[in-house]
């Protein structure tokens, strides 16, 4: 085998070369990476919104909490149910109203859509305490327009500070707390009194229940009731799944988007690669030619220069991964298609990706180095030795 | 040989593979381009297609709460408005989540004239005289089959219950894009299945102002009529509605727009690379050029216009292949329910082959700069 300390010092002999084939893979690898933390970011956010052992219930057929709608006795027939888990003598489940109100950005950029989530204090004490906490102020009092922000929120919109007020529906909704929900989607929402939301908007009843199951079993025989009773149109689901088909059209978007970009990337890194391989081949004929006439085999030639490009690619990936891991610190906010709202996502970051990406840098080096690095080992002897 | 059939020979046949292999990279980079450029284009193409003179009224809550029919006479007697018609947001599902598109109950008479609504099959009148027919899009139509006298079933989902609807005529608009891509069926039909409490309720006014410079005046006036009602209202131009859909997808938009901005980078990096391979490789020979009298000027020429040269042949090659590779995942896309306006545009287009163009230059000028700089002498004695 021809030494390591060859390729070393002929990358370092063509330093711009090498330097900008390295770039273009570590480009390219650090927008695969940035594409699957971002699918991956939208997935982790809404799966942990949820819980398997909740369940929640909706009108039958709606598609997210936007559209559906039950009255306020089959959220109270239901929570009754004896799958559902109890606490201090009631049952452990929160009725909830979901809609959605128009508020200023703050930024100019118009108005979004945002999240307001009706909840009972029964409802958060029993089912929503273990995720929800205030990290700011204090609850809003049950009966009145208080109102408490989830950590996207803050600072977003017009009014959405701790102290502030948002006018919405002729009314002032004071905002006395800022809370944070272990980075689930429930941050890029605002809470308040379901009663009080229920009035401004004209409504009755919930959106819908969520419970606390005995345990995950239940949820067959809480869907059997549900299904079996005339009087209320409604399904049970797991709330984990619920979350995660909410973010299905939004993950797959992101996915199929990116992963047409990511090929293209890579057809033009691996040619970008194949070019400069090409040119050392050319440009080190008479190496290849003195290596040879040395005793160096044909498969020891080709190896050397496989390493080279592999190295290359090598560096690109270390590069690339360093850049998408830095993301990782970044969240963006955009429209999920499916609740129509405005939730905040973060880059989710795995190891899991590095990996990926890394392998498919190293493939990327190995197409690029493979028809070059024949070249080389099928150079001539007599005539390479003459260059 | 001119200058220009050199710098085209060393472009192109000096070294094959090179060229070849660069060229690919850059017809790759410019699809690309292309690609990315004509997605974002394709979400921006609705709000593009909104005309200056229609205004849209909605619930100041949110877009999502309706609005009484009564405000419909109210926002007539606004002085500049000629036309005032309603539309609520379906939300049905055909057979399977997965075939979405945009449905809308509409009143006829002056949604059809208001939404500028063109006939390709059947007529105005039937879908006017049968309230339980429905217009559907000619692109939508295609996508799914259907003809006319063919029945739409969809599954309510804002509006719960089975819905079936007789296709009365197929349609799209000379000034609006989406139409094609739309159903449209009656308002009163809906109405009428609806539970006592839902009925008489419209989720969006759209208003034609008889001069499009007035809108600003009209749209106080309307918010004016219903401030501190039951339910305040928000106007706005149709063109600043349809946008607050895409600016909720700004992240995404924004990450698209870097990423084309990283292609080109790619592209330069590959157009630059060659160049000053090449360059390098025939040090001796720039410094013959130079002693048999070229000043340095003419080999920077030279080098800036082979790197235009690739730039051009591969973002044209690009171009060419876009047409097909698009209309494909164009097809792909909709089927999933995305950007059913995805087509290959000629802006797009032109400014890919200018962008590669302009690239290829600029890669080059760097080490047709050095080239041009190195010492006569020491060029030609070099050797490698």
């Amino acid at each position: 085998m021809i030494p390591l300390s060859y390729n070393v010092r002929s990358i370092l002999r063509r330093r711009f070369s090498a330097l900008a084939t390295a770039a273009g893979l570590g480009l390219v690898v650090f927008v695969f990476a940035a594409v699957l933390m971002l699918a991956g970011g939208v997935e982790e956010t809404l799966r942990s919104t949820g819980s398997p052992q909740n369940a929640i219930l909706l009108r039958k057929g709606s598609s997210s909490e936007l559209t559906s709608g039950m009255p306020k006795e089959a959220a109270k027939v239901f929570a009754a149910d004896p799958s559902v888990a109890i606490e201090g003598g009631k049952a452990v489940a929160s009725p909830e109203l979901f809609v959605i109100f128009q508020l200023l950005r703050v930024d100019g950029n118009g108005t979004a859509n945002v999240a307001f989530r009706g909840f009972t204090r029964d409802g958060y004490e029993l089912v929503r305490k273990d995720t929800v906490h205030v990290v700011d102020g204090r609850l809003p009092q049950p009966g009145t327009s208080e109102v408490m922000l989830g950590r996207g929120v803050k600072g977003r919109y017009q009014g959405a500070e701790v102290g502030q007020s948002i006018r919405i529906a002729r009314r002032d909704w004071q905002v006395v707390g800022l809370f944070e929900a272990n980075g689930s989607g429930f941050e890029s929402e605002i809470w308040a009194d379901a009663d009080q939301i229920a009035d401004a908007m004209h409504r009755t009843g919930y959106s819908s229940l969520t419970v606390r199951l005995k345990s995950a079993s239940e949820l067959a025989s809480l869907r059997a009731t549900v299904d079996a009773d005339p009087r209320y149109n409604l399904e049970a689901k797991r709330e984990d799944t619920y979350y995660e088909e909410a973010s299905g059209a939004l993950a797959t978007f992101i996915r199929a988007l990116g992963t047409v970009i990511a090929v293209f990337f890579a057809a033009g890194a691996t040619l970008g690669a194949m070019i400069t391989m090409y040119a050392q081949v050319a440009s080190r004929v008479r190496e290849v030619g003195t290596l040879r006439a040395l005793g160096f085999r044909r498969s020891a030639v080709m190896g050397s220069f496989l390493i080279e490009s592999v190295t290359l690619s090598l560096l690109g990936a270390v590069a690339g991964c360093c850049f998408a891991a830095l993301l990782a610190t970044l969240s963006f906010t955009t429209t999920n298609f499916s609740s129509f709202t405005e939730v905040k996502f973060r880059f989710h970051f795995a190891p899991r990706i590095a990996v990926e990406a890394t392998v498919f840098a190293l493939a990327m080096g190995l197409f690029g180095g493979l028809l070059p690095a024949v070249r080389a080992a099928r150079l001539p002897i007599a005539e390479a030795t003459k260059g | 040989m001119t200058l220009a059939g050199f710098a085209l020979r060393n472009a192109f046949l000096r070294n094959k593979t090179r060229s070849f292999l660069t060229i690919a990279g850059t017809v790759i980079a410019a699809l690309a381009f292309v690609f990315l450029r004509t997605v974002l284009s394709a979400w921006y193409a609705n709000a593009e297609a909104s005309a200056s003179d229609r205004i849209v009224t909605r619930n100041a809550i949110s877009i999502t709460q309706p609005l009484p029919l009564a405000y419909r006479e109210r926002i007539a007697q606004v002085p500049g408005v000629t036309k005032v018609t309603f539309s609520n947001w379906f939300g049905g599902v055909y057979k399977d989540r997965k075939n979405f598109f945009a449905q809308f109950a509409i009143e006829p008479k002056t949604g059809l004239e208001v939404f500028s609504i063109r006939f390709l099959k059947g007529s105005k009148d039937e879908f006017i005289s049968d309230r339980n027919s429905c217009i559907l899009g000619q692109k939508l139509a295609d996508k799914y089959g259907f003809k006319t006298g063919d029945t739409v079933p969809l599954q309510g989902d804002i509006y719960p219950g089975d819905w079936r609807f007789k296709v009365a005529g197929l349609v799209d608009s000379p000034e609006d894009e989406s139409v094609a891509n739309t159903m449209y069926f009656h308002w009163a039909r809906l109405n009428e299945g609806l539970p006592q409490g839902r009925k008489d309720l419209v989720g969006v006014y759209t208003t034609t102002v008889a001069n499009a410079a007035d809108s600003p005046r009209v749209i106080r006036d309307v918010d004016a009529i219903f401030a501190n009602s039951d339910n305040e209202t928000h106007t706005e131009t149709e063109k600043a509605f349809r946008l607050q859909f895409v600016t909720g997808s700004g992240a995404i938009l924004g990450a698209l727009q870097a990423v084309s901005i990283v292609i080109l980078a790619i592209m330069a990096l590959i157009l630059g690379n060659t160049l000053a391979m090449g360059l390098r490789e025939r040090t001796g020979e720039l410094g013959a050029m130079r002693a048999i009298g070229f000043l340095p000027r003419h080999v920077q020429l030279l080098a800036v216009s082979e790197g235009a040269l690739l730039g051009l042949v591969g973002g044209g090659l690009g171009v060419l292949l876009a047409k097909p590779v698009l209309t494909g995942f164009g097809k792909a896309l909709a089927q999933m329910g995305f950007l059913a306006g995805m087509g290959f545009k000629l802006d797009t287009a032109l400014l890919t082959l200018g962008v590669a163009t302009a690239i290829g230059a600029l890669a080059s000028a760097w080490p047709a700069f050095a080239a041009s700089k190195m010492d006569v002498v020491t060029a030609l004695r070099r050797q490698e």
